[in-house]
């Protein structure tokens, strides 16, 4: 009557959910706006006469915390 | 290694702390960078990008900093969880990583802007950054958001390597 339910296989995983795919495509449109952005002249950094890096702001703001 | 109970219970509370803050200061961010952007009164633009630099620095490179390194690692390798086994854990710390680059990018134009706000030198130039600001700090609240949505829902899905785990390790 009742058959014994079988295990799945573990050699063959799920196929990837549709959000997962979801995500994916809307996160490559995002990168592919940024690097049109960035093509076009809304760049990152480099703005003004700042003497401080990224880098040398971050190790200040964490010496504060430290 | 598998975190007890009573320590998996502080560490999923710093984290849902530092979460949630770090949403609620880059809400916080995002409104004084669309009043910096809007406003016609001096004294208000240059306070909202004082202001934004002080939140930056104190508040929201912190929060971004302790959740990706510290209690997201703890909490997913502390547990049966795993960072690379579910989806959406695997999506979560990518959206974690990409919003704290993209905040690290950023650094260096809020400190300019704040300077030129104080030194009264904030000119048109700086028009295209100050929109920046607010399309960024826009962009990192609806990312927060998803991975609040994340963190709540836990879609199903398990990688091809949860799978394998699953299976390899003893029952």
């Amino acid at each position: 009557m009742s058959e014994t339910p079988k295990r799945p296989d573990p050699a063959s995983p799920p196929a990837t959910p549709l959000w997962v795919k979801i995500v994916v495509i809307i996160f490559i449109a995002l990168v592919l706006v940024v690097i049109i952005l960035h093509l076009m002249g809304f760049g990152f950094g480099n703005h003004g006469a700042s003497s401080f890096t990224s880098y040398a702001w971050l190790m200040e703001c964490a010496a504060d915390h430290i | 290694m598998i975190l007890g109970p009573g320590i998996r219970k502080l560490v999923r509370t710093a984290h849902v702390t530092c979460t949630v803050g770090w949403l609620g200061a880059v809400a916080g961010f995002l409104a004084l960078a669309v009043v910096g952007v809007s406003s016609q009164s001096a004294q208000m633009v240059s306070a909202a990008y004082l202001s934004m630099e002080v939140i930056t620095r104190y508040v929201i490179v912190p929060l971004s900093l302790v959740p990706l390194l510290l209690t997201g690692p703890l909490l997913s390798l502390g547990t049966p969880w795993g960072l690379f086994r579910h989806y959406w854990i695997v999506v979560k710390l990518l959206i974690n990583i990409l919003s704290t680059l993209i905040l690290l990018v950023h650094v260096q134009p809020i400190r300019h802007l704040s300077h030129a706000a104080a030194s009264g030198t904030l000119s048109v130039a700086d028009h295209s950054l100050q929109i920046q600001m607010v399309v960024a700090s826009g962009a990192g609240l609806l990312a927060l958001l998803a991975c609040t949505g994340l963190a709540v829902y836990k879609p199903r899905g398990m990688t091809p390597y949860g799978w394998r785990r699953q299976y390899e390790e003893p029952q």
